[in-house]
This record gives C-alpha cells, structure tokens and sequence, in this order.
C-alpha cells in the first residue's frame, strides 16, 4: 500500500482537530470549576487564582459524598450481576443446543435496543404498590434487567467463538457442564467479562431518568441526579459551583475509562462485525 | 498500535474473513459452526432462566405492562378508566405530540446523520494512511461517550450562555452581533441541542469506522486504482460497502440515543423556549410524573418504541444487506 | 415456518393475559381523610421536648433569596427551643418542585412537611389523592381562622374531593403576602427625568417607558425580565391584567364560577399591550431573556440593569441587597378599570404529609414558620407576613413600600391571585402561549383561545357549572 504523504498529513491534522474539539467543552467546564466564585468568568478561560475550594463547597452542599457512594453501590451492583447472569446464560446461547433458542434469544435482542421510557412509567407504579420505591433496589434490579441483554449478546459472541474441541475434550472427560464452564471457559473469559462489566458498569452509572423517577429523598440519590438537582439551583447564581459538581460526578467514570480505555472500545466496535 | 479485536471474540467463528451469511440459527447447515452435541437441554434452561428471569420481570414485562395503561385514562392514584384507542388518537392528532416526534426527527440528523458523515469522511481520509498512536486519538474520541449526558448539558449550557465561550468567542473575532442567548431562542434552540448530541456521537462514529477500514483488504483498493477511479468512486465502489456493517450499527445507535433524549433537554432546556425543543420521552415524564396523564404517557412511549423498532429494522435492512441477528 | 407462527401466536397469548391481570390501575382513595376530620382528639401544641430526639423532615420551593433566609432563620430559632428535635430542611428551586412533589408525597416515605402550590395543579391533586391532611383542628388549636384573611383562607380550602377550591377544609396556611409589582431603580428615573410619584395612571406608566428608554444604552432593557423558567413572564403581564379586567372576574374565573371565560376584550387588551412592549423592545432580545433566569435578572436589576422590574415581591430582598437606596417599590397604577389589582396571593400553603408520624409536631412547627410567630423574621427578609395585624412593622422605606404595596392591594380587593392555579395544565398552557406570543409565533387571539380551551376541559371534568 503505497502510503500517500499529503493523506498522512491531513490525517493527522483532521484527527488533531476531531480530538480538540471532542476535549473542548469537557477542558472549559473543568477550567470553570477552578475559577473562585467572585470571578466573572467569561468564555474559555485560564484561571489566574485556581482553587479547589469550589470542589469542596459542592462537595459539601450537595452532598455529593453520599451520591457518589449510592452510585457506586448501584453501578457496582448491576454490573457484577449482569457479569453473573449474562456469563451463564451466555454459555447456554452459545455452546448449547436447546428448542426456542433462537426465539429466546430474539426476545432478549428486544431489550438491546427498547427505550427505558417504555419501561419506567409501570415499573415506578408497580415499585411504589409494593414499597419499593425510594430505595437503591428500585434502581438495581430493573438496570440488571436491562442490561442482561448486552452482556449476553456480548458472552454468547465469546461462547460461540471458542474452540469446539475445548468443550468437546471436557465432556468427554465427564465432566459436568457447569465444571466446564468453570475450569476450561472462564479462565479465557475474563477479558470479555471485563469489558462488559465495564460498559455495564459506566452505563449504570450514567443513567438518569431512572433515579429521576425512583429516588425521592436526598440520601438515595444518585451522583447524576444529586447533580441535576443542584445545578437546577445554582447554575445561574453560581456557575462555577456547579462546574466543579460536574467534574465531581463525571471523574470517577473518566479515571477508570484513561485506564481501561482498550476495554472500553473494546466492547463497543467488536459489536460492529455483525454475527 | 493496530486494531484487532482478541481473537475471536466478536466474531461469528467462522473462518476468519469470509463474510458467510450469518444467522443466529444452529441451523445444519453451517456445520462449521457446530458446538457440542448431546448436551441434555434442561441444563442449557436452568443457565438461561436467572437472566430471562430478570429481563422478563424487569424489563419486557413492564413493556407489556406500558401497553396496557395505554388504554387507560389514569392519573396515576385514583382509579383508571378505560378509554380504548382514545390515547393513541390523540398521539396522532395532538400538534403538540406530533412536534416532539418532529423534533426527534431533526434531533436524528444531529445525533446520527452528521456524526456518520463526519465519521466517514475521517475514515476516507485515513484509507490510504498509517496513523502513529491511532490509539491515542481513538481514545480521546471517544471520551465524550463516557460522560454522563447529565454532566454534558451542564457544560453545554455553560458553553452556548451569554458569557460562554461561543459568545465570547464571536465577540473576540468581531462577529459579537452573532451572539446571543442560543438555548433562548426560538429557531436556534433545536439545533443547539442537536449539536450537542453531535458532540456526543462523532466520536463513537469516527472509532468504528476507522476500525472498520483497517479490515479492508488493500487489493480492493489496488483493483480500483488500476480501474482508473479517482478518490470519489474509490469511496463509493469500495470503502462505503465495505462498511456497511459498521455504518449499520453507528446509524442504529445514534439513532435510537436521538430517539431517547431525555437528559439532554431535562437539564438544559426543559422543552423549552416555548415548546420549540420537546420530545417524546420528554412528554413521557410530564404526562407519567408531573401532569398525571399516564394513559396518554403510555401511549407515548409506546408509540416510540415502535418506531425505534422499525427505524432498527429499517437500518440493518437498507444498510446491512447481509441479514444479521 | 407454521412452527414459528404458533409460537409467536402463543407468545402474544401469553403476553396478553399477564398484561390483563394487571387489571385496572389505580386504587380508590384511602379513608382516612373521613376518620382524621371526625375524632376531635386533643390536640398537642406544646412539650414536644419530652418527645425524646426525633427528626422533622421538610422540603421548601423558596430557593433562594429572602424567603429562604427566613426559613433557615425560623428553622434554626424552632430548634434552638425543641433541642431534641432536628429539622431537615431540603430547598428545591420552584419550577422543577412542583413537578415532583406529587410523586414525592405518594411515595412511601414522604417528608412530613412540604411546600405546595395553590391551585389545581397541585394542592388540588394532592387533596384529591389524599396525600395531605386537613388542618382544621390545628387551625382552631393555633388561631389561625383569626389571623388569617378570609381572602387568603380561601386559597387553603378544599373540599375533601379535591374539586372545589376555595371552600371546605383547610389543608395549610403560607408564610407571606406576595403581591407582584414595579420594582424601581429611583436613580435611572432620575436621570430620565421621571417621578415615580407621577405615574398615577396605567397610561402614565405605559408613558414612561418610551421616555426612559431613550436614555438608556441600546442594549439595557427599560424593564428587566428573565422568563427561562417559561412562567415569570406570566408575572410581569399579571401586574396590568387588572388594569384592563376587574380583579372580582379575574378570581371567579380561576374558582371556576359559572359563566366565566378568559377569552374576553378586556384580556385581549392586556395581551396586546404585552406583546407592544416587547415589540418596541422595553424588555430587550427575545432570546436573551428567554436565556435567562428569574433570580439572575433579580440579580442583574439589582446590580443596575434595567430601570424597572415587574414581578413578585418575594425579589424584594435580592433587589434592595443590590440597589439599597436607590430601590423602590409600588403597585402598578389602575388602568381604566380605575382600581388597583395585579397578581398576587398568599404565598405557597405549607401541608403535612398524610403519611406523617408527627403530625402535631409538624402542625407545631408550621405555625412557628407561617403563623404570628414568624412575623418579625420575615420582615426582617422583606417580606410581608401573610397574616392580618401583624405585631412586626417594618422600618425601612423599602420594605414599608413592599410591605404597603400588598396593603393596598388587599385594601383594594385588588389581589387577582394566579391564573395557572385554574387547571393542572393551565401553568404550562399560558407559560408557552405567552412565549410564543412574544416570539410572534402566536396571535392574540390564539393565545386567548388556547387558555379559555384549557379551563374549558378541566371545567367539564369539574361537572362543569
């Protein structure tokens, strides 16, 4: 492939621009924060005096500390028992044959692709009747249940991608399908149940409407809602206040995606080869 | 730093390349893709009923349970009564519903249509280059992705205010009279929203198509230069084909984010100015939660549902001409 | 292929009858209003100190400004006198409040005080789902019959149905008078040669405005505005509705008398009068306050933008902080109706859960907050207290200005109260008519038409009268 010069060069200068413009706004809002409240700031700015004060002040006016705890549990939560339940089912889908497997396995693509308001409306007056609502369950169990699909689309693409002579050799062994899956299979699973549960895990973590929706008392509340809620109040009178409660609820997510960015990519383009 | 998906894994298992008419089905004849046989089949139910189990209560369920309060007139406390199609007929004739569904459908031009063409157009460029640290700018790409849609309309309120950066930055370069309060205005606000879901999906669009070009043979490319066809028909004779699949799953995508904006106009405009940026999920929670309309909600979100499913359907058919699962 | 019908066929089957058992939604309303209203139990306002460490939770829509000082203030002062009691007090900013306070009351765990709106969209569902308790028991307990005015009684009653407004129990009281009017900034008239004790007349003020927008810079507003919220400016257009429509018709329409309608000349009028001053640019760019907030254009008249704001007195607060000397404060001048009136009521009516396990507690707390109590704190926040001869006078030209703005309105008979509180719709049905009729989106005549529309279906839900 005789590799054009010029194409290079205007590869790299677009991608350069592309990459500015995606870290912009995300620099602008973080520059905000660092600005004192007295600042008049205006447009994209440089602080001359930055301080961390304003993180504080969020922190402890909008008691952040408890949202960023109750969104841990949730995400957490959803994510290791969407890993749990999408693994095993996974493995049905994708080294077993069974009657209605494709039928089954239709139904759940359904959940690929519905939106949540379809499902908010019942699941908020069902949760209410048996009091569940206003509490951490009301926002875990439904987002297992949405989330399942993915994660096992993405564990019966694995499945379906390993070796048959691995099961084979293992059954012929005896061994059980459970122990299978167990000692042969999961060992070389790990990188895809890592990045499911890393999606799962940031998708939980970003979701709003939901805890709009369930979480009524301020202890419960999520950090993207906690944050909502207090910007409602403060983002005229005190914009650099809400910036750092921006940066507050969006950092966790971003630290852990510098990090495990491969995953993350991963697990979103190697759903774009079509089975 | 070249892509490659760990072997195997997002793939059909097929023999690497051939693009064989996938199925989801165990059907006989794609013997190469047989697992083990003999597994007694009650196993493989017990695996699969915890997650059904969930997904069925948790999440089709209530879909099935939004239809039924469609047909109802409820407030959400007292007790319904049943009104037949009555919801969906004002689905239909409301201007007010109907401009949220419009609105969506200029939102999908913002959110789907321009981060794929954006996307296309970086991956047409790069067809013939080596990019050092493609890594690098994929992830920075896609960062915006992993940003709660929460935290993006704060910081895009922020941007397009009076004293935001875009305002400023006209002012700084003599085109002050261009500025304004853009999320106030009538005609503008629309599209301010709409940019902002750009921002949000260019970068998921650009990563899967340049992965998807690297997995273009360059004999393709070869044939075409030696055909005699310039950048323009190279593009359409063998980069856009040959993308197909991914142009499927980055339309689909976008498209349904575009149809499920709720975040977005919570935070930033709250339907607002006028009625000029509602949308259907929108109207969803003001008729479920505020107004206590939650047959006419449920009608809503039904309605949405079926078009983000036909849209879906659509997609992979016009695009994806390869049936898919 | 066969195979694949039946069973989809069988799915959909299935589907539907778990659908059907979910049967009719909904549930018919809890008796316990009826039991609450009947027992004429002893009622407990005082020694809550034995009651050991127990926790009050309160939610609040005064977000911001004075209002939300005086409530920390009241706040800290009740808790200073119960030590035991800890009261946890969470603001929300109004707009999005009011959207979520019914399904915060129907939850399980509900605050046991909460700020409400007057109205059907609000207090009236949440008298008709039975979410709140009727008060009158505490309303003989602590005087408030007395203190109160019957006008702003009025606005706390409701049948236990929660279709008729204005009579039957009463479900709360409010804090503070809030009438809308004509904040001044003293120095710009000035220097425009205008002397706010000239403006006698609505057509003198309507005058005025042409010869003080010559004198100032091309992009100031004459009158300072921020609808981002999409209902202030229903507030701004409140304080000249009365000018053209007598404020008796004006509440018989929002009652829900008979024979009332909105789609009247007299409205229309009032209408096209908003829409010249937004034309001849009193309010400055279209976009720029529908950018902006309402507490930041509070703040932006009191850091001197703009020579006049119209709207409620609960800004009094954030404009004096910012004006000080150059502050003032008066009712609209009559219109050809010749008789004061512009929007104004009681503030929004403080409930109690139906769900609360303290309720004499709560009632107890209320009362330190709205009633005789709290007088002097909320004159110490500009505000008006809401009950009749209060023992607090103000003392500042200021807040007396406020303070006598309300007098006499009430004097008057002129207050008009709100026009959303006509239907659960109606807040946004006017907020984006007005909109759009200041985006020249909407006639006059349309946007009247699209309000008397709205109070038509709710009135025939009403039974119609």
């Amino acid at each position: 492939m005789t590799v054009n010069r010029r194409e290079q060069v205007l590869s790299y200068a677009v991608l350069a621009v592309f990459a500015i413009v995606a870290l912009y706004p995300i620099v602008s809002i973080m520059l905000l924060a660092l600005h004192r409240r007295s600042d008049l700031v205006t447009g994209f700015s440089i602080p001359d005096h930055p301080t961390f004060h304003t993180f504080r002040e969020a922190w402890e006016l909008g008691g952040f500390g408890s949202g960023l705890v109750n969104s841990l549990i949730v995400a957490g939560t959803v994510a290791i028992a969407t890993a749990v339940l999408a693994t095993l089912a996974g493995y049905a889908f994708g080294s077993m044959r069974f009657r209605g497997a494709n039928a089954l396995f239709y139904l759940l693509l359904i959940g690929l692709i519905f939106p949540y308001e379809a499902t908010v409306i019942p699941l908020y007056y069902v949760f209410r009747d048996v009091g569940l609502t206003d509490s951490l369950w009301a926002l875990i169990l439904p987002q297992i249940g949405l989330s399942v699909p993915f994660g096992t689309f993405w564990m019966r693409a694995f499945f379906r991608s390993t070796p048959g002579a691995l099961v084979e050799a293992s059954r012929l062994d005896g061994a059980s399908s459970f122990a299978t899956l167990w000692r042969v299979l999961l060992p070389q699973a790990w990188p895809a149940i890592t990045t499911m549960i890393v999606l799962v895990f940031m998708w939980t973590w970003n979701e709003f409407l939901l805890a709009l929706v369930m979480i009524q008392s301020d202890s419960l509340r999520t950090a993207p809602l906690g944050l909502a809620l207090f910007a409602g109040a403060n983002r005229y009178s005190d914009p650099t206040l809400t910036a750092a409660a921006a940066v507050l609820v969006a950092l966790p997510i971003v630290i852990v995606y510098v990090f495990l960015q491969r995953s993350f990519i991963r697990g979103m383009f190697a759903g774009a080869v079509k089975e | 730093m070249s892509v490659s998906t760990p072997a195997g894994v997002g793939d059909t298992g097929h023999p690497a390349g051939a693009r064989a008419p996938a199925g989801v089905t165990e059907a006989p004849r794609l013997k190469v893709n047989i697992r083990a046989p003999g597994e007694p089949r009650r196993v493989a139910y017990l695996y699969l009923a915890p997650a059904l189990l969930f997904y069925l209560v948790f999440a089709f369920g209530p879909l099935i349970y939004t239809t039924w309060l469609s047909f109802f007139k409820w407030d959400g406390i007292t007790v319904g009564t049943w009104v037949g199609l009555d919801n969906y007929n004002q689905v239909l004739s409301d201007p007010a519903i109907r401009s949220s569904f419009v609105h969506s459908l200029v939102l999908i031009v913002f959110y789907a249509l321009l981060p794929c063409a954006l996307g296309l157009f970086i991956a047409s460029i790069m067809v013939h280059s080596r990019v050092r640290g493609v890594g690098f700018f994929r992830a920075v790409l896609f960062l915006p992705q992993t940003i709660a849609t929460v935290v993006v309309a704060i910081a895009w309120v922020w941007i397009y205010g009076q004293n935001g950066p875009i305002n400023e930055g006209l002012r700084a370069i003599g085109l002050g009279g261009l500025a304004r309060s853009w999320l106030g205005d009538f005609n503008l606000a629309l599209p301010a929203v709409g940019l902002v879901g750009t921002w949000v999906m260019f970068g998921l669009c650009m990563v899967l198509f340049i992965a998807g070009i690297q997995k273009i043979p360059t004999s393709l490319y070869e044939a075409a230069r030696v055909d005699g066809a310039g950048r323009w028909r190279e593009f359409l004779a063998v980069t856009l084909p040959s993308l197909r699949g991914e142009l499927a799953v980055a339309l689909t995508l976008t498209t349904i984010f575009a149809l499920r904006t709720f975040d977005l106009v919570y935070v930033a405009t709250s339907g607002g100015p006028g009625s000029s940026t509602t949308v259907p999920s929108w109207l969803v929670y003001q008729n479920a939660f505020a107004v206590g309309r939650v047959g006419l909600a449920a009608a809503v979100a039904v309605v949405l549902t079926i078009i983000i499913f036909a849209v879906a359907f659509l997609i992979t058919r016009i695009v994806d001409r390869d049936p898919t699962t | 292929m066969r195979n694949r019908w039946v069973s989809a066929a069988a799915g959909v089957a299935l589907v539907s009858a778990v659908a059907a058992c979910g049967g009719t939604p909904g549930q018919e309303k809890p008796q316990t209003t009826q039991q609450n209203q009947g027992s004429a139990q002893a009622v407990q306002t005082d020694g809550f100190d034995k009651l050991g460490p127990v926790t009050l939770r309160v939610v609040s829509s005064e977000g911001s400004g004075g209002p939300r000082d005086a409530i920390k203030a009241l706040t800290k002062q009740f808790e200073a006198k119960y030590p035991n009691v800890t009261v946890k007090v969470s603001f929300r900013d109004f707009s999005s409040w009011i959207k979520q306070v019914k399904l915060t009351m129907a939850s399980n765990n509900p605050p046991d005080v909460i700020a409400g709106n007057q109205g059907y969209q609000v207090d009236g569902e949440l008298v008709k789902a039975g979410l709140i308790l009727p008060l009158d028991k505490y309303a003989k307990a602590y005087g408030w019959e007395k203190d109160f005015s019957d006008l702003a009684l009025q606005q706390f009653k409701w049948s236990s149905d929660g279709q008729q407004f204005g009579t039957g129990n009463i479900y709360g009281i409010a804090q503070s008078g809030q009438s809308t009017g004509v904040f001044a900034n003293l120095a710009k008239l000035r220097k425009a040669g205008v002397d706010p004790a000239s403006l006698k007349t609505f057509d003198d003020f309507d005058k005025a405005l042409a010869k003080i927008k010559a004198t100032l810079p091309k992009d100031e507003p004459v009158i300072m505005m921020g609808n981002k919220e999409q209902y202030p400016v229903i507030h701004v257009w409140g304080t000249f509705q009365g000018a053209y429509t007598p404020a008796q018709n004006i509440r018989d329409w929002i009652f829900h008398r008979s024979g009332q309608t909105f789609d009247t000349d007299a409205n229309k009028q009032s209408l096209q009068k908003l829409k010249q001053w937004n034309d001849a640019g009193y309010f400055g760019r279209n976009d720029d306050y529908n950018g902006r907030a309402e507490v930041d254009a509070a703040n932006l008249f009191g850091r001197g933008q703009g020579a006049f704001m119209l709207g409620g007195n609960w800004n009094a607060q954030t404009v004096v902080d910012g004006l000080k000397n150059n502050a003032a404060f008066f009712d609209m001048p009559a219109g050809p109706t010749g008789k004061l009136a512009a929007i104004g009521s009681a503030s929004v009516p403080i409930h109690i859960s139906s769900k609360s396990k303290q309720a004499d507690l709560a009632a107890a707390y209320i009362n330190f907050i709205a009633g005789k109590p709290a007088s002097q704190e909320l004159v110490n926040t500009t505000q008006v207290p809401a009950i009749v001869d209060p023992t607090a006078q103000p003392s500042q030209r200021f807040t007396q200005e406020v303070a006598g703005g309300w007098q006499q309105l009430v004097d008057a008979g002129g207050l008009t109260l709100y026009p959303d509180w006509s239907s659960p719709t109606m807040l946004e049905t006017m907020s984006q008519g007005f909109q759009e009729l200041l985006a020249n989106r909407a006639s006059v005549d349309d946007v009247a038409k699209r309000i008397q529309n709205d109070w038509n279906t709710y009135d025939k839900e009403l039974g119609g009268s």
